[in-house]
């Protein structure tokens, strides 16, 4: 305990106990807000898995970075912000060869929480889709 | 101060902030648990409707032709492929009673669906659209061949 100059004590025990409180507001204020966060990104891996579904039914995962930039903005629409990289492989010779690959969209910021969703789609050719021909490797990335 | 009889000024102020601290911190204790019991709630919604919209784009429904026989149906499902939305599957739900369809999709409360394409022409408008708040999702399929929007709003 320390005293000043008129006598009166300031206790180092509840200056403590003061931090100590709002220590444990801070904390839990904290995980409140985290809790929040959690469920925000579950929806936005949902949304990447449903667009990554979404375009390669529609046959949209084209060498044409135009076509894929246009449709994902379109599907995204204003909250939310894209980046994706495709990789389209050739089956040549028992192995794939990459024959192309485009980045659209832009970098995520430094701070932001990126959801992440990947797919291959594979195709075929030949009788009754015989022979492997090609694959298009996808990695979509989403944010707020 | 009279002779004999100590005044405790110190002692008076530190129960002082002791009490408003100790007041403060039970305040503080209750409002978060509050915060937290309503977060969980919220979050446990929130992860219905996702698994609730996650049938209705990935699965057909229960029987697969539930749209023929509406009486008979235990699942509503939309899709005849991955994301992609059977149209005749839609208009079956549009048909649907309202409370039939908040049975099939398990919700005890309102709830309000939306499919519009991504130009923002409505496809279809099913429930009750509410001012209180919601739990809101919103899914990416393809309806007709082209990209649209599934937007369901559960209200607690």
């Amino acid at each position: 305990m320390c005293t000043d100059r008129r006598g009166q004590a300031f206790s180092i025990d509840a200056m403590l106990a003061i931090f100590v409180v709002m220590l444990f507001m801070a904390v839990v204020l904290n995980f409140s807000l985290a809790g929040r966060h959690v469920t925000s990104s579950i929806h936005d891996e949902k949304m990447a898995d449903d667009i990554l579904a979404s375009l390669a039914n529609r046959g949209d995962l084209t060498v044409n970075a135009t076509l894929l930039n246009r449709s994902l903005y379109g599907m995204v629409g204003a909250e939310r912000k894209y980046k994706a990289e495709v990789r389209w492989y050739e089956y040549r010779g028992g192995a794939y060869t990459l024959n192309g690959s485009e980045t659209v969209g832009e970098e995520p910021d430094g701070d932001a929480e990126v959801s992440v969703s990947e797919r291959s789609i594979e195709s075929y050719e030949g009788v009754n889709g015989s022979r492997l021909a090609n694959m298009t490797q996808v990695r979509l990335y989403i944010w707020r | 101060m009279r002779k004999g009889f100590a005044i405790a000024t110190d002692f008076f102020l530190a129960s002082m902030v002791f009490m408003l601290v100790l007041a403060y911190s039970f305040y503080t204790y209750y409002y978060y648990v509050g915060q937290f019991k309503a977060a969980e709630a919220r979050k446990e919604t929130e992860i219905s409707a996702l698994a609730l919209t996650d049938m209705m784009l990935k699965s057909p429904g229960n029987p697969v032709e539930w749209q023929n026989t509406p009486n008979e149906t235990k699942a509503i499902g939309l899709a005849y492929d991955e994301n992609i939305i059977d149209p005749e599957k839609l208009y079956a739900l549009e048909m649907m009673e309202y409370n039939r369809s908040k049975e099939l999709m398990g919700l005890s409360t309102d709830y309000y669906m939306r499919v519009r394409w991504v130009d923002g022409t409505v496809i279809m408008e099913k429930g009750k659209k509410q001012n209180e708040s919601a739990i809101s999702m919103k899914r990416v399929a393809v309806y007709n061949g082209t990209y649209s929007w599934v937007e369901l709003d559960v209200y607690r």
